[in-house]
C-alpha cells in the first residue's frame, strides 16, 4: 500500500458549497472537499481520469434541498460529471467529446445548459478552442459555436518559470445573477446573454464584444450586471459601464444618441474607466456582493480593494506570493485567495484580516537563471517529528507532515523577497537546524549566501535563530552537511573552499557560539558536494572531478579519489552507506556517472553512466536508492538545462552489487527528490505495512509525493495511484494525479536495460585500477595522462612508454 | 500564522563581534575620560599628585607652579615666585607643603594653602631639577642638581646635612626606598644609578644603566628597581645587582615611570616617553597591556594614589588630565544629592498642572494586573519612506543618519526589493555628492566593502552622465578615486609584507 499526497490547491479556481461549509478544490484528477472550519479534507471525488479543470456547484432553490450538495466538474478526459460531494458519489457522466478547459452554468434557470470552452483539435504548437453551449437535458451540444479561441503554447515558459508565472487560460465567467456569461480572450472581451432553454443554434445567442487596449488576463461581472471589469498584463484594470444595453435590451434606444464619451465607438458600452495601481500582471478580479468594490490581486502579491466611485484603494501588502484566484464565499465579507505558494487564505474584507490559512506543500524554489546549476536541498528529514523540511522562497522553511498530508509549521525569520532557502540540514537530535539562503543580487550588488544556525528553544516554537553568518565564503554556498554525532557543520562554496563550523561553549557566559574552525581547499577546485560518514570520522568533499576525504576532527586530508577517465565531469552528489564501507558519488557532465567506491580498497566498486537526480541512503544500512534518468541531461559548466518532462527511474541498489534490486518508472520524476523514511509506527500505520524496513518517499518536480515500502513483496501490484504530472498546451504546468497502476510495478524493461548496461559498461566491473588506467591512457591524448592523483597513477615505466609513444605519433603526423 | 505580515523595520546591520575583545586592562584604562586639556604656554616639566585625598595635583611649567583641585580639576592656586624656570614642584607626603627647585639652584618650600615661602634651601650652584621630601619623616629633603651633587637637607635649619658628590654628570632623578628608610637611589646623566644611605656620604652600591638616566623608581618591596634611560627601561634586582629584564618598547627616551595599583591584587608600571606614548606594563610578566598616544613628547606623568586620575604633561605645553568615569559620575551624584537636599519637597495642589499628571510614572506592584499596551513599532524616517516605496528618499534618509550600519541595511533592503538601481538613477547632483562622500569614507572598510564596492560600481554605471554636470561632483569622484587608490596601495604593501614574513617563517621552520 502506498500513500499519496502533496496536491496543488491553487491550480484551478475553487468553489464554495451553497451553505459555505465546504470548499471544493481541484487537486489533479480528483476534487477535494475541504471543510472550511477545520481546513481538513472531508471527501475526495474520484472518477475523472484526467485533470479536473473547473467546478460548478449547483445553486438550487431552497425547496430542492437534495440538489444543494451537487456539483458539476469538467475535465480533460472529455467528460463532464455531476457529483454529490457530501457522499462523494458520481451521479451523471456526460461525454462531451472534447477536452474541457472551462465550464460555467447559468444559474437561475432550470437545469438546462452549460457553457463550455473545449479544445477542438490540436495543431502544431497550438490548440484551437471553441466555446460551446451544451444542453444538459439532452446531453448534447447546441449546434455551432459561440466563439473560437486560440491557445498558444509558449514552449519556453516551462523550465525557467514556475507554474504561476505563465499565462492564465481563458476561462469562462458567469455573472452572479446568471444573465450573462463572459470570457476574456487575449484581444477582446466576449459577453453573451443567457438564451432561452429552447435555443436551437449558437448563432441565436446574443453577444457583444468589447475591445481593450492590451491583451487581457482576467475579467469579472459586477452583481448588478451593468459593469464588466477586465485586467491586462500591464496591471491596468478597465471597467466598462452598461455593457450590452444596445445589443441586449433596447435595440433602438441608444441608436440615435451620439457616441461622444465612448472610448470606442464600436463597443457596446456607455463608458470606460481605467484603474491603475498594479505594475505587474493582474491575475484575478472580483466584485464584492454589493458591487461597490472591486478586488484585484496580481503578481506583486498585493491585494487591492478599489472603491469604484471614488477610485480609493485599500491594500493588503506583504502577502509573499503571487495571486492565482479570488473566490467569493456565500458570506459576502469573506473571499478565498488562492496563492501561488499553494495556500488558500480566507480574507475578511471588512477587517482586512486573514481568518484562516490552509497551507499545502510549498512549491520548489526557483533559483535565478544565473544560478541554475546550484544543487539545492530539495527535502530534508526532521528525525524527531518525522516531518519533512521543505526549503522555499521568501526565507521560509516549511515543515510538512507527509503522513497526514498536512502543513505542520514553518520557520520564517522575516518575509524577504528575492531570497530563497537553498540548503537545510539538521543535527541528529534535531536540536540544531542549519540553513543556507541565497539573496539575489541586483545589478551585482548585495547578492550572496547567508548561513544561519537555528536552535530549538521550546516545543511550540519550531526554531529560533541563533547565529547568522553573512557571506560565509567568497562565493555562493554549494553544499551543506551536518556531522552525525557532533555539532559540526560543513559548507562548500563556489570560492573553491570548504569550511567547518563548530559549536563552541563560552565558559564565562554559558552560551554556545558557532565559529568557523577550519577551512580547506584542494588544488583550487570548486567544491560541489560534501558528506559525513555515519560514524563521523570521515568527511568527503567533492572537488570538481575528484573526491577528497578528510578527517573532520583533525582537519587533515586523508585521501583523494579520482574517477578513472572522468576529467571533465563534476561530482555533484556524495553519500556514505551506513554499516558498510561504501561511498556513492554522482557526477555530471558529458558522461554523467553513478559510482560506488569501496573505501576499504579505495577503488571503484562499480559504476553506471546515468544521470542521477537524487541519492538517498537507507539509514538501516545495506541499501540505497537513486533517482536516475537514462537520458543524458544537457550540461554546460555554469548552467544545466533541465528536461521539461521526462520519466525517471527509481532504482534500489545494494552497494555490493551493480544489479538493482528493484526499478520503478516514475513519471515526471526529473527534477524530483527521494528520501528514506525511518520505519516508525506512524509510517507503518499510514501505509498499512508492518515491516521494520525503511520506507521510501519520492517527490516529483511539483512536490506531489508517494510513500511506499520498497522492500515489500506485495509492492509489484499495488492498488494505489501514483502522483504524476503532465504539461499542457496553454503554456503552463498543471499538476494532476492519475491512476497508473503500471508505474509502480517494477519496470522489468528498465531492469533489463540495467542488466544490459552492466554487461556493456566496462567500468561497472570491480576491476583492478592498473588495467583500468592503462586502458584509459591508451585512448586519451597524452595531456590527460598525468591528470590524476599520484597514488592512482600507474607505474612510471608504463606512463613513460605512453608519453614517448604519444610524442612519436606527433612526429609521425 | 503567516498571513499579511506587518512591516518589519529596517534596523541597523548587525556585524559580527570582534574576535579580540578588549582585555580587562584595556577596558579599565579606556574608562579614563578626558577631563581637562589645558594649553600651557611652556612645556610641562613635572606633575605630582598629593598623597592625601582629594589628591590635588601640582603642575610645574615655566616659572610657575600651579595647584589643581583633585576632584574638579580646576586651578586652585598659582605660585609664581620664581625668578627663573621652576622645576620639580611636589607635595610633602602630608600635602601641607609644596616645594620646587629652580634654574637658579634655589629650592623653595611653600605653604600649600597660603603660598607663603617658608624656607629657601641655598647651596646648589646650578639648576636643581629634582627635589623630593623624605617619606619617613617630614623634616628632610633630597635634591639632585646639575652641579653633579646630591644633597640631603634638613629643612628646619635650611642646611645641607650630607652632600653626595660621586656622580660625574647632571643628577636628574631619584627614588626613595619604601622598605628601608634612609635608603635612596639617584640616577645621573653619567649612566649610573647610585644607592645612598643618608647616614654616610658614600654610595652604597652602583648600577650601570648605559644611558643617561631620566627616572628611577623603587618597587614597594624595596628589592626591585626600575630605571629609565634612553629608550630602555631596566628592571633590577637591587640585592643581587642584576638586570632582571629590559623593556625596549618605546621608540624614544623614556621620561617618567610610575607604579600604580588599579585593583587590590595587581599593580601596573606606567612608562611615558618622548615618542608620545604612555604604556602600561603588567609587572608580573612585563608585557604591555595597554598603550595610549598623546599629541607630543611626554615630559611629565603621574597617577593619583587612588588610581582615578591620570595627568600627563607634554613638551608642547599640553596638560591632559583624565579621570575614570565612575569618579565623575559619583561626583555628579554627590552634587545632585547636595542640591536635592536643599530643596523642599513640593506638595502638589489642584492649582498645579502637574497635579493632574500625577501617578503617570507609578510602578505596578506585584499583585497588580497590568494591562498590556500596544507598542507601536519604532520606525525611522527611512522606514516610512520605504513603506511608501520612495526608495531614493529612503536612501537619502539613511545617508543623513551618518551611520554606516543603517545605510548598509537600507541598501540591502533596496536590493531585496530590486529598487537600488532605481534609487541611484533618481539621485540629483547634490544628493549624489552625499552618497559619494559616504562611499569615499566607507568603501575601504572591510566590514562594508563587500556590499559597497559593487554599489560604487553601480553608482558609476548609472550616474556617470551627471558627473560631468557639476564641478563639485568631479571633486567627489576624484576623492573617491584617491580613497580607493590609497586602499589598493595599502593592500599591496600588506601583501609584500606578508610575502616577506612568509619567507622568514619558512626559514625559521626549516
Amino acid at each position: 500500500m502506498a500513500l499519496r499526497g502533496g496536491s496543488f490547491f491553487a491550480d484551478k479556481q475553487p468553489s464554495f458549497s451553497c451553505d459555505g461549509r465546504f470548499l471544493l478544490v481541484c487537486t489533479g484528477c480528483t476534487v477535494s472537499v475541504l471543510s472550511v472550519a477545520t481546513g481538513l479534507r472531508v471527501a475526495e471525488l474520484q472518477g475523472h481520469t484526467d485533470r479536473v479543470t473547473s467546478i460548478v456547484v449547483v445553486k438550487g432553490l431552497e425547496e430542492a434541498k437534495s440538489v444543494l450538495t451537487h456539483a458539476w466538474t469538467s475535465s480533460w478526459d472529455k467528460t463532464i460529471r455531476l457529483w454529490n460531494f457530501t457522499t462523494a458519489t458520481q451521479i451523471t457522466v456526460i461525454d462531451v467529446g472534447y477536452k474541457v478547459v472551462s465550464m460555467v452554468r447559468e444559474q437561475h434557470e432550470t437545469l438546462s445548459s452549460l457553457y463550455t470552452t473545449v479544445i477542438r483539435k490540436t495543431e502544431f504548437r497550438g490548440y484551437t478552442g471553441r466555446v460551446l453551449l451544451l444542453h444538459i437535458a439532452s446531453q448534447k451540444t447546441v449546434e455551432g459555436h459561440l466563439a473560437k479561441v486560440c491557445f498558444l503554447r509558449s514552449l519556453f515558459c516551462f523550465a525557467k518559470f514556475s507554474t504561476f508565472q505563465t499565462s492564465l487560460p481563458r476561462v469562462l465567467v458567469a455573472s452572479r445573477k446568471g444573465s450573462f456569461v463572459g470570457m476574456a480572450d487575449s484581444a477582446k472581451v466576449w459577453v453573451w446573454k443567457v438564451p432561452a432553454p429552447s435555443v436551437g443554434y449558437c448563432s441565436e445567442v446574443q453577444a457583444t464584444v468589447l475591445h481593450p487596449w492590451q491583451p487581457l488576463t482576467v475579467m469579472a461581472f459586477d452583481p448588478t450586471e451593468t459593469l464588466v471589469a477586465a485586467a491586462d498584463r500591464r496591471g491596468l484594470i478597465t471597467v466598462w459601464k452598461n455593457v450590452g444595453e444596445r445589443t441586449f435590451y433596447s435595440s433602438d434606444y441608444r441608436r440615435g444618441k451620439s457616441d461622444s464619451g465612448r472610448a470606442d465607438a464600436n463597443d457596446d458600452a456607455e463608458s470606460r474607466t481605467t484603474y491603475h495601481w498594479h505594475h505587474k500582471e493582474v491575475a484575478c478580479l472580483s466584485f464584492t456582493a454589493d458591487g461597490s468594490y472591486l478586488l484585484s490581486g496580481g503578481r506583486e502579491a498585493v491585494f487591492v480593494m478599489w472603491h469604484l466611485e471614488t477610485g480609493n484603494q485599500r491594500f493588503l501588502p506583504r502577502l509573499g506570493t503571487p495571486f492565482r484566484y479570488i473566490t467569493s464565499a456565500p458570506d459576502p465579507s469573506v473571499f478565498v485567495l488562492s496563492m501561488a505558494d499553494n495556500s488558500l487564505r480566507f480574507l475578511n474584507i471588512g477587517s482586512m484580516r486573514m481568518d484562516r490559512v490552509i497551507f499545502g506543500i510549498k512549491p520548489y524554489v526557483t533559483c535565478p537563471d544565473t544560478l541554475e546549476w546550484l544543487n539545492v536541498t530539495k527535502v530534508a528529514l526532521h528525525h524527531v517529528h518525522g516531518t519533512v523540511a521543505v526549503p522555499t522562497a521568501n526565507l521560509i522553511v516549511q515543515f510538512y507532515d507527509v503522513l497526514l498530508d498536512k502543513h505542520a509549521n514553518q520557520v520564517c525569520q522575516i518575509l524577504k523577497y528575492n531570497t530563497v532557502v537553498t540548503h537545510v540540514a539538521f543535527s541528529v537530535d534535531a536540536s540544531v537546524m542549519v540553513t543556507v539562503d541565497l539573496r539575489v543580487a541586483e545589478a551585482g550588488v548585495g547578492g550572496g549566501s547567508f548561513l544561519k544556525f537555528w536552535t530549538k528553544s521550546s516545543e511550540h516554537i519550531p526554531y529560533t535563530l541563533h547565529t547568522s553568518v553573512d557571506s560565509p565564503h567568497g562565493g555562493e554556498v554549494l553544499a551543506l552537511a551536518y556531522h552525525p554525532s557532533k555539532n559540526i557543520a560543513v559548507t562548500c562554496s563556489r570560492a573553491n573552499d570548504f569550511k567547518l563550523w563548530v559549536q563552541t561553549k563560552n565558559e564565562s557566559k554559558d552560551t554556545h557560539n558557532w565559529r568557523c574552525s577550519a577551512t580547506g581547499s584542494y588544488k583550487q577546485k570548486r567544491m560541489h558536494a560534501a558528506a559525513f560518514s555515519h560514524d563521523g570520522t570521515l568527511l568527503a568533499v567533492a572537488a570538481e572531478e575528484l573526491i577528497t576525504l578528510w578527517n573532520p576532527l583533525s582537519n587533515t586530508l586523508v585521501c583523494v579519489l579520482s574517477i578513472p577517465g572522468a576529467f571533465h565531469e563534476v561530482v555533484g552528489m556524495l553519500s556514505f552507506v551506513p554499516k558498510c564501507p561504501y561511498l556513492i558519488s554522482a557526477s555530471f557532465g558529458k558522461q554523467p556517472q553513478l559510482t560506488v567506491w569501496n573505501l576499504s580498497t579505495l577503488s571503484v566498486w562499480w559504476s553506471y553512466q546515468v544521470e542521477v537526480e537524487g541519492i538517498t541512503v537507507d539509514p538501516n544500512g545495506g541499501h540505497f536508492a537513486v533517482l536516475a534518468s537514462s537520458h543524458t541531461k544537457r550540461y554546460h559548466k555554469g548552467g544545466a538545462e533541465v528536461k521539461r518532462n521526462g520519466t525517471a527511474q527509481v532504482c534500489l541498489f545494494k552497494p555490493e552489487s551493480p544489479l538493482p534490486t528493484s526499478v520503478w518508472n516514475f513519471k515526471d520524476g526529473i527534477g524530483g527528490a527521494l528520501l528514506f523514511l525511518p520505519p516508525t509506527e506512524e509510517v507503518n500505520k499510514a501505509i498499512n505495512a508492518s515491516s521494520s524496513e525503511s520506507k521510501l518517499l519520492i517527490l516529483n518536480k511539483h512536490r506531489e509525493y508517494v510513500i511506499f515500502d520498497p522492500y515489500s513483496e506485495s509492492n509489484p501490484k499495488p492498488a494505489s495511484k501514483i502522483a504524476a504530472n503532465a504539461a499542457i498546451e496553454d503554456g503552463k504546468l498543471i499538476s494532476f494525479s492519475i491512476y497508473l497502476s503500471l508505474t509502480l510495478e517494477p519496470s522489468f524493461t528498465a531492469l533489463d536495460t540495467f542488466n544490459a548496461m552492466y554487461l556493456t559498461t566496462n567500468t561497472s566491473k570491480p576491476i583492478a585500477q592498473h588495467d583500468q588506467l592503462s586502458k584509459i591512457t591508451s585512448t586519451q591524448p597524452w595531456g590527460d595522462l598525468l591528470n590524476a592523483p599520484s597514488h592512482v597513477l600507474p607505474s612510471l615505466t608504463d606512463i613513460g612508454q605512453q608519453i614517448l609513444e604519444s610524442f612519436l605519433q606527433k612526429k609521425a603526423q | 500564522m503567516e498571513a499579511a505580515s506587518s512591516y518589519v523595520p529596517v534596523g541597523k546591520k548587525q556585524l559580527p563581534k570582534s574576535r579580540n575583545p578588549l582585555t580587562a586592562d584595556s577596558k579599565f584604562w579606556r574608562r579614563f575620560k578626558r577631563r581637562i586639556v589645558d594649553e600651557q604656554k611652556f612645556a610641562v616639566t613635572c606633575v605630582d599628585f598629593c598623597p592625601v585625598f582629594p589628591h590635588d595635583f601640582v603642575v610645574t611649567a615655566s616659572t610657575r607652579v600651579v595647584v589643581y583641585d583633585g576632584a574638579s580639576c580646576q586651578v586652585k592656586k598659582t605660585i609664581s615666585r620664581f625668578t627663573d624656570l621652576a622645576y620639580s614642584g611636589s607635595f610633602r607626603p602630608d600635602g601641607q607643603l609644596i616645594m620646587a627647585g629652580g634654574e637658579t639652584g634655589l629650592i623653595q618650600i611653600f605653604d600649600a594653602n597660603s603660598r607663603i615661602t617658608l624656607r629657601q634651601l641655598k647651596g646648589h650652584s646650578r639648576a636643581v631639577r629634582w627635589v623630593r621630601y623624605s617619606e619617613s619623616d617630614k623634616l628632610h629633603v633630597l635634591s639632585g642638581s646639575d652641579d653633579n651633587s646630591v644633597r640631603w637637607w634638613d629643612v628646619a635649619s635650611e642646611e645641607a646635612v650630607v652632600k653626595f658628590q660621586e656622580h660625574t654628570d647632571y643628577v636628574r632623578c631619584g627614588s626613595y626606598n619604601p622598605a628601608s628608610p634612609g635608603i635612596w637611589v639617584t640616577g645621573s646623566y653619567d649612566h649610573t644609578v647610585r644607592m645612598w644611605d643618608t647616614r654616610t656620604a658614600k654610595s652604597v652600591s652602583l648600577l650601570q644603566h648605559d644611558k643617561p638616566l631620566e627616572d628611577v623608581l623603587f618597587f614597594p618591596s624595596g628589592s626591585l628597581l626600575a630605571t629609565a634611560g634612553g629608550n630602555m627601561v631596566k628592571i633590577w634586582d637591587v640585592v643581587a645587582g642584576k638586570v632582571l629584564t629590559v623593556l625596549g618598547n618605546h621608540q624614544k627616551t623614556v621620561k617618567k615611570l610610575k607604579l600604580t595599583t588599579p585593583s587590590e591584587s595587581e599593580s601596573r608600571l606606567l612608562t611615558a616617553s618622548l615618542d608620545g606614548l604612555l604604556k602600561v606594563f603588567d609587572i608580573e610578566d612585563f608585557k604591555v597591556v595597554h598603550a595610549a598616544k598623546y599629541p607630543g613628547p611626554i615630559l611629565a606623568m603621574d597617577v593619583s594614589p587612588s588610581c582615578t586620575s591620570l595627568a600627563v604633561g607634554t613638551a608642547s605645553g599640553l596638560l591632559s588630565v583624565r579621570q575614570r568615569k565612575s569618579v565623575i559620575s559619583e561626583e555628579r551624584a554627590t552634587q545632585a544629592l547636595e542640591v536635592s537636599g536643599q530643596e523642599q519637597k513640593e506638595v502638589l495642589r489642584p492649582s498645579n498642572f502637574r497635579y493632574f499628571l500625577r501617578g503617570a510614572t507609578e510602578k505596578a506592584s506585584d499583585d497588580d494586573y497590568v494591562l498590556g499596551s500596544t507598542k507601536r513599532a519604532l520606525r525611522q524616517e527611512h522606514d516610512w519612506l520605504l513603506l511608501k516605496f520612495r526608495y531614493k528618499d529612503a536612501l537619502l534618509a539613511a545617508l543623513n543618519t551618518k551611520d554606516p550600519t543603517v545605510v548598509v541595511a537600507v541598501i540591502e533592503e533596496l536590493v531585496a526589493r530590486k529598487g537600488l538601481v532605481q534609487a541611484f538613477s533618481n539621485l540629483e547632483v547634490g544628493e549624489l555628492e552625499i552618497l559619494l562622500a559616504f562611499l569615499t569614507k566607507h568603501v575601504a572598510s572591510p566590514k562594508y566593502s563587500r556590499l559597497l564596492v559593487p554599489a560604487a560600481h553601480s553608482v558609476f554605471d548609472t550616474c556617470a552622465t551627471s558627473f560631468a554636470a557639476s564641478q563639485s561632483l568631479k571633486q567627489q569622484v576624484t576623492k573617491l578615486k584617491y580613497a580607493v587608490e590609497e586602499e589598493v596601495r595599502l593592500q599591496e604593501s600588506l601583501q609584500s609584507f606578508q610575502g616577506m614574513l612568509q619567507t622568514l617563517v619558512q626559514a625559521a621552520v626549516h
